[in-house]
This record gives structure tokens, sequence and C-alpha cells, in this order.
């Protein structure tokens, strides 16, 4: 299958408020996805990841900006005109067709032959693992069947962009992360270029080669799954990809792409957050992920606190402590000695090459972050 | 982007010189052929004119050619005669005194003297005609030289007039240029544009264009604001008269129409009674019976010779022609509206409220008084408003039956067919207008601000009996008269078929069968033909502007809808005098014609499709018609494999809506008949005015036919009617 290209350059898109006021959905954003690769837009609900889709897809105009399928200016191409193929999240199968004509209808647009088909119909159905359902009513299938034809369906003209709008969000947990499984294998086996929108941090990261955070219109930090969950380049990202401590921090000294900071009398050496040029009048915040925290002795470690909660997951605990700088959660597996009774005093230590500095917006209390975490 | 605007410029300034090129030849092409015609013309005439006693000459030519002006001035300067203008009237004066002032005059005059023909070659006025101007030699056989010069005034107005049209046309043609080159420059979706620009033609030209020249004519007159009609109007007894006779009239109707209506549904959703569904039919059947139908069947009943009143009861001097005979006619006719609202509202109303007050210790009719009738207040209103507009707009019934009885739409009528007077007529029907907006204004900002429906919970689909047995059986016994009188009513019609003359001689024939067919055949034609005509083109139009408008986004949305619907207030009687005024002259002289009779019934049936469109449109998930469009399938086919097959029920029941209300129409319709195309419904009047009731029932009986044929189709193909009761509803 071919894969193409897809670029956004300064891309805007303003729509009318109820009270005639501009909103701006998507707000100067820009940027590539090479031919082949599964990238993910993920972000809250509102921050103008859908809208950036559809301008992909064509359903929407941009209000400004240019956007590129294959080096290929498609800014004004209309939907059906450029080869890229969606799946929607409420599926959009046609209630009126059965599974063959469904995922059929793409090509009867481009004019196949019907021997021919039949034949790419039953091949892709074979791929989504639904073969022998052609003869059905998308009405009899479940969820996560109608889903795969809806997948079948795009896939079967062989687009050159593949884009998905949050496809697995109505279907139950189990389903969802069997068909994440599936849609990374067809994707990998298809070489098809990806784009992928979705509010499910967990979705992004098992999915994507790229993901594309973004928040009210703007993008706000890209990179690997690993780069955005390890290292965030603000708070926002940071809390979006899961729970994090925040503990204020004295900073004594900028070291390259390091930073030496003071907690509780002991100089820790942690790394700036990515993208951020150190700045002596900006304010900072140490943030740490709930396993590169460790509970030690009382005294052994940074910061002093008390288990006020225990939650057993089987493969982990999850231990809710109270500090100075308010409660933060430790995960971590179940010690030998066996688990520390609610109660009991510790003492955390902090990994140093998993801890990020990040900047701390002028107005925000860094102590409320983790009561706001809870 | 740039690019794009210097190309679309440029093609359109090229489009635009060749056009103007292209029309501005034809145009000089064709006036030089009808100059030299003229010319020649004048050349003729020269010959003919006599040596002396011009003046007589004059003016017989002038009587026997009215589209030439002669003028003959005396003498040859080239001789050195004396040269004078031949005067014979004040026109002749006024002519010279304003030709000589012309520059090219001596310049003609002397071209003359050499024998040649001067022709000006521009178009110029006298006294506010457009008029070419000649000098034609006069060279009298007898003499063989030039003794003076005839010049004539050619009327110009053919030349300009075939001026003009080219012109309309290059400008037509600019427009469309522009048009095509700018929509498909910029447009992302071309036919969506193109389809939306010609949607607001239609309803432009068909919707605004003729309202606008309706209300145009009631404050102009000849070319001045004017409101002289409306004072004619408004202080004339005749009119005012049936101004209050048609609210009179639409309150008793509403008022005894909502008291029936309510009395069904009350009785349908809140007891158990047994044949459920036989009152519901009988509740909605009338809805669809043909106009006159049931006005027939009350005169053959109740009228002067009717069955009942003189045959049984020996009664010599009823008359049923008038108030009662109209609100008895129109409340069985218009009492559905009242239920079918009501049944709805009550449906809808919670029985566990009913149920909370019994708990309360309340009485049966305590809780009726102080919980299910305050709860309906607000559909009981909306049915009394839509039962009045109904009644008011109301035409087909007091065109019959209103004997002395004044109602507006029958006024507006009979001042348009019977005097001329469209201008009265556009009037009256505007006046006839305001009670229908105010009754919609009310509905919209006042009662559907106090409905309490959407607040209940979930129905308990349980019935709890809030009446006690004894009242049980009177409101039993009630819809038992009630539907045994429409029956009846019914039946009669029927019978009325096959009675050889109704009062007077009641023996069984066919007679009036086969001559009602006889002398219907070409109007029973004609109206099935038109309605079928009609049918599908609004349907489709429906759809596609209920897609237009539930889907896509562009600026005077708004506007259309509005406009679209605009039919659906306005009464039939308006729509049809506001047609013959705004198309009864060229370019759009449609009056006479076939078309006018169609457009007529597309316009009037569109809102209720598009409305039913625009409701199951909102229904579908948008991204069925997104997953399409990202498949490759452009706006028309998304249209015509996703859309129409998923509105299918809203498509063919407006399809049924259209050919029925088609089939039956009356008020619009009566204007727009001629000779060549006539409408059974009109015959059906024809009938009746002429005492001919035994014909005018059987072309009823057919019509009911056709109309019930008609709806068991379509409950086939539908499978379930309810979406189709609830279209045909609304009027």
């Amino acid at each position: 299958m071919p894969a193409s290209s897809v670029s956004l350059t300064n891309v805007y898109k303003a729509f009318k408020g109820f009270k005639g006021e501009e909103i701006l959905a998507v707000d100067d954003v820009s940027f590539r996805i090479e031919p082949g690769a599964f990238v993910t837009l993920l972000g809250p609900s509102g921050c103008g990841k859908t809208t950036s889709l559809r301008m992909i897809a064509g359903f929407e105009n941009p209000t400004k900006g240019k956007i590129k399928i294959d080096e290929e200016d498609v800014t004004f191409i209309p939907p059906w005109k450029r080869d890229t193929a969606m799946v929607f999240q409420s599926y959009g199968l046609f209630p009126h067709m059965n599974v063959g004509d469904n995922v059929g209808y793409g090509l009867k647009m481009r004019k196949v032959t019907t021997s021919e088909r039949h034949k790419k119909v039953s091949a892709i159905l074979d791929l989504v693992g639904l073969s022998g359902f052609e003869e059905r009513p998308p009405s009899s299938l479940s969820g996560g069947q109608q889903q795969r034809v809806a997948l079948a369906r795009a896939l079967v003209v062989e687009p050159s962009v593949l884009l998905f709008d949050e496809p697995l969000s109505n279907l139950d947990v189990l389903l969802r992360e069997q068909m994440r499984v599936e849609i990374r294998r067809i994707q990998q086996k298809t070489g098809i270029t990806a784009i992928y929108v979705t509010h499910d941090r967990t979705e992004a990261m098992t999915l994507s080669d790229t993901v594309i955070v973004m928040n009210k219109g703007k993008i706000v930090q890209t990179g690997t799954p690993f780069d955005i969950y390890e290292e965030p380049n603000s708070i926002f990202v940071a809390d979006f990809m899961g729970k994090m401590a925040y503990f204020p921090v004295k900073i004594l000294a900028w070291e390259g792409k390091d930073a030496i900071v003071e907690l509780y009398d002991k100089k820790l050496s942690v790394r700036v957050a990515k993208n951020v040029t150190p700045n002596d009048s900006q304010r900072y915040i140490l943030a740490c992920r709930p396993e590169s925290m460790k509970m030690q002795e009382n005294g052994k470690g940074v910061v002093p606190g008390v288990i006020t909660t225990n939650v057993y997951l089987g493969n982990a605990i999850e231990s809710y402590i109270k500090t100075e700088f308010g409660e933060v959660m430790v995960k971590s597996e179940l010690p030998k000695e066996g688990l520390r009774p609610e109660g009991s005093p510790v003492s955390l230590s902090i990994r140093e090459d998993k801890a990020v500095l990040l900047p701390l917006d002028p107005g925000i209390d860094g102590l409320s972050l983790n009561k706001a975490n809870i | 982007m740039k690019v794009k605007w210097v190309k679309a410029i440029l093609f359109c300034v090229l489009g635009i010189i060749l056009i103007v090129w292209v029309f501005r030849t034809l145009e000089t092409e064709f006036t030089n052929i009808s100059i030299q015609r003229l010319k020649e013309a004048g050349l003729l005439l020269s010959q003919s004119v006599p040596s002396r006693s011009y003046g007589q000459w004059i003016s017989s030519t002038r009587e026997q050619y009215p589209d030439i002006l002669p003028f003959i001035s005396e003498g040859n300067a080239e001789f050195g005669e004396k040269v004078r203008p031949v005067i014979s009237s004040k026109e002749d004066q006024a002519f010279f005194d304003w030709a000589q002032s012309l520059p090219f005059y001596a310049y003609g005059l002397e071209s003359t003297y050499y024998e040649e023909v001067y022709f000006y070659p521009k178009r110029i006025e006298w006294k506010g005609h457009p008029v070419y101007i000649s000098f034609t030699p006069i060279i009298p056989e007898e003499v063989g030289y030039v003794t003076g010069t005839l010049i004539l005034l050619h009327d110009g107005s053919v030349i300009r007039n075939y001026g003009n049209l080219l012109k309309g046309f290059a400008i037509t043609f600019i427009v469309l240029l522009s048009c095509i080159l700018f929509v498909n420059a910029f447009s992302k979706d071309p036919i969506l544009v193109y389809t939306i620009l010609i949607i607001f033609l239609i309803v432009g030209i068909f919707i605004a264009f003729p309202l606008y020249q309706a209300f145009r004519l009631t404050v102009m007159k000849d070319g001045v604001f004017t409101l002289e009609v409306w004072r004619h109007v408004l202080s004339n007894r005749n009119y005012l008269q049936a101004l209050w006779g048609s609210i009179l009239l639409g309150v008793l109707t509403a008022t005894v129409s909502t008291a029936i209506g309510f009395l069904f549904a009350f009785t349908l959703t809140r007891t158990n009674v047994r044949g459920k569904g036989f009152y519901a039919t009988m509740a909605t059947l009338p809805v669809i019976s043909p106009p006159f139908s049931l006005t027939l069947s009350l005169i053959l009943l109740f009228g002067s010779y009717g069955l009942i009143t003189r045959r049984i009861l020996g009664l010599t001097n009823v008359d049923i022609y008038g108030l009662d005979g109209l609100v008895i006619v129109q409340t069985m006719g218009m009492f559905p509206i009242a239920f079918m609202v009501l049944s709805g509202v009550l449906e809808a109303i919670d029985s566990t409220f009913e149920e909370a007050a019994m708990n309360l210790k309340a009485t049966r009719w305590k809780v009726f008084s102080t919980v299910t009738l305050p709860l309906s207040f607000p559909g009981i209103a909306s049915a009394w408003l839509l039962v009045f507009t109904n009644s008011i707009a109301d035409f087909a019934n007091p065109l019959i039956l209103a004997g002395k009885y004044k109602v507006l739409s029958v006024e507006a009528y009979l001042e348009v067919t019977g005097m001329n007077h469209l201008d009265i007529g556009a009037t009256l029907s505007v006046l006839l207008l305001i009670p229908t907006f105010l009754a919609f204004g009310l509905q919209r900002y006042w009662i559907s601000k106090k409905s309490y429906t959407t607040v209940t919970g979930k129905p308990t689909g349980r019935i709890l009996e809030v009446v006690s047995p004894n009242v049980k059986k009177v409101l039993v016994a009630l819809m038992v008269a009630i539907s045994g009188f429409l029956l009846s009513l019914y039946a009669t019609i029927v019978a009325g078929c096959f009675v050889k003359n109704w009062g007077i001689d009641y023996t069984f024939t066919f007679d009036n069968v086969v001559e009602a067919l006889q002398r219907g055949k070409d109007a029973i034609g004609d109206t099935t033909l038109l309605a079928a005509i009609a049918t599908p083109i609004a349907g489709l139009l429906a759809m596609i502007v209920a897609m237009i408008i539930v889907r896509k986004r562009f600026p005077g949305k708004g506007l259309m809808q509005a406009m679209v619907i605009t039919p659906y207030a306005v009464p039939g009687t308006l729509v049809g005098i506001s047609f013959i005024i705004a198309f009864n002259k060229p370019p759009l002289l449609l009056v006479g014609t076939a078309a006018i009779i169609i457009i007529n019934y597309v316009v009037r049936e569109l809102p209720v499709g598009v409305e039913s469109g625009i409701a199951s449109l909102k229904q579908i998930d948008p991204s069925i018609e997104e997953a399409a469009q990202s498949l490759g399938a452009d706006t028309a086919t998304v249209f015509r494999t996703i859309v129409l097959p998923l509105i299918r029920p809203a498509f063919i029941s407006s399809l049924s809506y259209t050919f029925v209300r088609s089939m039956t129409a009356v008020s619009a319709v009566i204007f727009l008949i001629s000779a060549k195309w006539y409408h059974m419904t009109i015959l059906i009047y024809n009938f009746s005015e002429n005492l001919r009731f035994g014909l005018a029932s059987v072309l009823a009986t057919t019509l009911m036919v056709i109309v019930l044929t008609v709806f068991w189709v379509l409950r086939f193909l539908v499978g379930k009617s309810s979406s189709l009761q609830k279209n045909i509803i609304v009027r």
C-alpha cells in the first residue's frame, strides 16, 4: 500500500461561538508526519485534536494555513478527492447496506469491477478477522465487530493516509485492549500512514510512534511515547500522561541540561524539562512519577511522610503518603518484608535520573498541584 | 490563492468581453436589418405621396400604419425653392418645432435633394416613445425630380425590446459565467454551491417574489405608494363583516373541535375502553377526506331537500347554509387536528402524577381538574390555535356552504374572479394572514414556553382509571355518536352517487356515475397528471433542502429555511392570488399553463416535506455521511446512495403528502386553473353550484378512493403509518 507524508503549516481554525464570538479551536498548529508513521494526537476534549484530524480529512476548512498530503497542497480539496480514509468513533457504518456492501462502497466509488471488488472485500474481511460476514447487516454485529468492519472499509480502498477519530471509545475495556493490538498489527503489516486521535493516554502510548500532545488548540509537546511520559515539558503534559508528585525545590546551580536543586537540605542532580532553557527569573518545581520514588525507613530518604492509604493492585501497591507538600502517591512492588501498615512514617527517596524540573507558571501554587492530583 | 484570483478574474474578463462582443454583434446586425426594412418601407411609402393635398394623405396614412408617423417638408432647396414644412395639425407643428432643432435635420433634408435616403442610425425619443427618423425624397412620377421630403418617425420599440432582451440574456450569461468561474475556483464543493444557488433562485422567484408582488399591490397604485386600497377595504362594511365572520367561525370551530378532540384523546389515553383502534381511526380519517365531501353530505342530509330534514322529519324551512353548517362541517373535518395534538400531549403526561394525586386522597374529579387538565393546558391551547388558523384559512367549505354568511377567503376569491379586483383580493387575503401570524406567534413564544410535558419521567405504560365507570359510559356514548355521525356523512356521499335525484327521486341508478366520469374524465386526468408531476419534484427538492439545511453551513441558511417554510403559514387564497399577480406578464408569463399549477403544488407542499426530512436527518449520525465522503463519494453521490435511502420514510411520506394534497387542493389552485388545465375539486364545486349533487358525489367518492389507495400503498411501503399521520396533521 502507498504511504504518504502529511504536513500542517501554521493551521488555524476559528469557529463562531453561540454569542457570535470567535473561538480558536486550532491555534497555529504545524507538524509533519513521515510516510508510514503512526502518530497520535492526544489531549483533553476541546483541545483541537479532532478538528485538526477533520481538516486533514477535508471535512473542515482551515481558517488559515496549509495542509499537504504527499507534498501536494490539499487545503481546498474536498474529502472525496483526498486519498484519506477515516474510521469514526461511532463507526459510521451504512445501516441500509450489509457488511459486504459497506466495505465495498469505497471500491464502488473508485469504479472497481464487481468481481475484483468481491475479491478485495473478502481479503480485507479476512485481515480483520471477519471472513464470511459479507451478507450480515451491520446491526447484527457486536460493537467490536462493527468497528472492525469500519476499519476494513477504510483499509480496502488502500488510502495513503488512515485517520482514526477515537475509534475505540465506544467499546468496553477488554475489547478496546484487543482492538488496540489489532490496529497496531494491521498498520505495521500494511505500512500505511496513520493519524490517530484519542484522549486516552494508554492508547496513545501503546499505539504510536509519535505522540503529539495538544491543549487549547496548540501543540504542547511532540515526541515518542517514552519522551512524553518520562520527559514532559510542562505540568500539563506531565499530569495528562499520568500521576505525578511535585516538590518545591531551591535551585542551586545549572549544569548544562541538568540542575542542582535542594530539597530538605539534600542536594539532587535532576534533568531540566526538554525545550526549557534555564532561566533564573522562572519558577520551577520538581516532578516525579510514582514509580520513580521509593519508600525508605524514616530518615533514609529525602522527603518525610506518613502512609495514609495502601491500595493493593496485585502486581503493585499504590501507597498514598502525606507529606509537607500534600499527599503524593508511590507505586512499588510488594516488599519482601510485607506491606508497611497505614500510619507508618516513611521517608521518600527520589530517583534523580527520572525526576524532572518543570517550569511553574506564575500565579500557580506549587503545593496545590499535589492536591489536584488526588 | 492569489494565482487563483488572478486566473478567475482573467477568465471572467475574457468571458465578459466575448459575451458582450457576441451580443453587440447580434444587436447591431438586427438593428441594421431592421433599419434596412424601415428604409425600404419609407421608399415605398414615398411613391404614394400625392403632389398636392398632403394633409389628407398624411392623416389616412397615419390611420393605416400605426407604427409609422409621416411628415412632409415641401420644396427643394437645390432648385432654389422655398422649403416649407407641411403643417395641418397641432402634431405637425409640434414635430417640426422639435425636429428643426435636431442637429442633423438640415443634413437629412439636403440628402434627399440628391435623391438619397437619409436614415439617422440612432434611436431617439419623441414624446416619450423610442423612434427612428428617416428622410426620404419625394419624386412624383409625373415630375421626375425631388419636390419635397418625406420625414418618417418609425416605431423603435420592437428594436428596443429586442435589444433589451439581448441585454437581459447577456447579463444572465455574464452572471452565470462569473458564478461558475468563481465557484469552481474557490469552492471545495461546486455542486453544493450550485444547488444552494438554484434553491435560492427557486425560493426567490416562486415564494418571495409573488408574495412581495401581492403586498406591493395592496399599497401601490400606478407606481405610487398609497394606502387607498386598505382604506377602502377597512371602511367597507362588507369586508369588515367578512373579517369578523372569519374570526367568529374560527373561534367557534376551534372551541368545538378542541372539545371533541380532547374527548377522544382523553378517553383513549386515560381509560381502557374497548375498540381504541376504531375510535382512533375515526378521529384521524377526516384529515384526509377530500374537500367538499363533508359539505356535500351535510347538504344531502340536512339541506332544504335533505334526507333527514325533508324526507324524514318533513321540515320545509331548514337552512343549513351559513354559520351553523360551517361550524359543523369544519369541526368534523378539523377535530382530528386537535385530537392528534392532544393525544400526543396526554400520552406524554406521566400518569404517576395522577397516581400521586390520588394517593394524596384527591377525588377523581379533583385529579382531573387539578392535575390532568392544567398539565394538558399548553396542548389544549396549541390545538385550539392550530384549528383556528386552519378554519380561518379554509376556503372549500365556506365556498359552498357559507350562503349569505361572509368569510374573508371566499370574499377575496369573489373580488378577484368576479370583479377582477386583484388589489382588493390581495388586500383581503393579506388581512387573512394577520390572525394566522398572531396565532403562530402565540404558539411559538408563549405556549411552547408553558409546556410541562418535557420535564416528566418515563411513562409507566400503565393506565390509571381516572374516571368513574358512569363517566366513562358517557364519554363512550359521545364518541359513538360522533363516530356514527361521521360514518353517516361518508355513507351519504357514496349513496349520493347512486341516487337519481337526491331529495326528490331516490331510485337507484348508475346514470350519475356514467355522466360524472364522462364529463370529468379530462379533469380527473389533468388533476392526476399534474399531481403526479409535482410529487417527485416536491419530494426530491424537499429532501435536498432538508439535507442542505441540516448538514451544511452557508450564509443565508436561516433565510432559506424561513422562505421555504413561509407557504405553510400563508393561506392558499393568498398564494393563489399572489401567483396570478406575479406571473401574468413576460418573462414569467405562466398564468394559464400547467407549469404554474405544478409550481404552486411544489411550493405549497415543500414545507412539510422539508420539515419531516429535517426531523429524520437529525436522527442520523453525520459520520455516516462523512464516512461515505471520505471513501470518495461527492455530495450528490452521498445524497443519492446514503441520505435518500436513510430518510426513505420521510421521503415517501412527503411524496404521498404532496400527491394527496395536490389531488385535493382547492384554495390556491382555483385561481390558477384554465380551460386547458382543470382540477377535479373545482369541477365538484361547479357541479354542486348547479345543484348536480349526484355528479359531485361521484367525483368526491372518486377522490376519496384515490386518496385512500395512496395511503394504503404507502402504509405498505413505509411499514408504519405513524410518521405519515404526523405529517398529515399539520394542515
